[in-house]
């Protein structure tokens, strides 16, 4: 059987080499790839800062462009009602009322015709 | 070049015209350390050197957010981890393997890496370490190798001193019995 081995009794030595002259070397190459670093932020950076103010204008132009489209169709959309649409339209009092101005009536068909709209009782006692 | 602690250090970073000047301070009092428990972690010296200019470009970018609440060398070391960490995560995926398969990988590339000069039972302690969960090797290599102080390495993997000390017992006993077995 086997002798268990106490670890801690081993030199503890590092079983890896590094070429001659690394470390003289890897400074030189952390520094240059920091520089790099530094020139591609900057690039990073001022892309940004061209890219977004005019994604920014693109957005407001798309809007307002987007918006006078809108109100053109609106135009269209009165200009395209027909004879009967408009007739509809005006179906209400109002209609009545401008009837009214353009007819010759008699007192007596004017009274009659208030006293249709207005409760007469009311209008006495207001008197 | 003269002697500067932590605080001097981190001021002269600050300033622009003594940046370059703190930087390569802390590149020549701290790559080799830096490197070495790359190396350790991820075996094959193309891998560490990659990893070990990936840590420096991070001091670099972020020495100026740093508030100074630990040592730099410990902040240094925090970056070195993860980054040797997330190396091998990202080799498990591509390989789409279990971390216990790119630790076989890892096992068989470095026996055959010219830049290894382990005895027998040097590469067989090597090989045993690459049976522990990667955390827990980080945690053994800083004891056994660099001989760390257990609230050191505490701060560096954030994992408590009670546990670091218990997982150094049970990695040892690991380690010495698969190497009676082989």
């Amino acid at each position: 059987m086997n002798k268990r081995t106490d670890i801690e009794n081993l030199e503890k030595r590092i079983p890896f080499t590094v070429p001659n002259g690394y470390f003289q070397e890897l400074k030189f190459d952390i520094q240059e790839q920091c520089k790099l670093e530094e020139k591609s932020s900057f690039i990073s950076m001022l892309k940004l800062q061209i890219i977004t103010p005019v994604l920014g204008i693109m957005l407001v132009l798309f809007t307002l462009f987007n918006n006078k489209t809108e109100i053109y169709n609106k135009e269209i959309s009165v200009i395209e009602l027909t004879d009967n649409d408009i007739l509809v339209y005006l179906e209400e009092d109002i209609l009545q009322g401008l009837i009214y101005e353009y007819t010759d009536l008699e007192i007596e068909e004017i009274d009659e015709f208030m006293m249709e709209q207005y409760d007469y009782n009311e209008l006495i006692y207001e008197l | 070049m003269g002697e500067y602690n932590d605080k001097q250090l981190l001021e002269m970073f600050q300033n622009p015209e003594t940046r370059n000047l703190a930087f390569n301070y802390i590149i020549n009092q701290n790559q080799e350390r830096a490197y070495w428990h790359i190396r350790k972690i991820v075996l094959s010296h193309e891998d560490a050197n990659d990893i070990t200019q990936n840590t420096f470009i991070k001091v670099w970018k972020n020495l100026e957010k740093f508030k100074g609440d630990s040592k730099i060398y410990t902040w240094i070391y925090t970056i070195a981890t993860n980054e040797s960490i997330n190396f091998l995560n990202k080799k498990k995926k591509h390989y789409f393997e279990s971390l216990d398969v790119v630790s076989y990988l890892l096992s068989e590339n470095f026996s055959a890496d010219s830049y290894f000069d382990g005895d027998d039972i040097e590469r067989k302690l090597q090989k045993a370490l690459l049976t522990l969960p990667t955390k827990q090797r980080i945690a053994f290599n800083m004891r056994y190798f660099d001989n760390m102080k257990y609230d050191e390495i505490s701060g560096i993997l954030g994992t408590s001193v009670g546990a670091l000390k218990a997982n150094y017992h049970h990695a040892k006993n690991k380690i010495e019995e698969f190497l009676k077995e082989n």
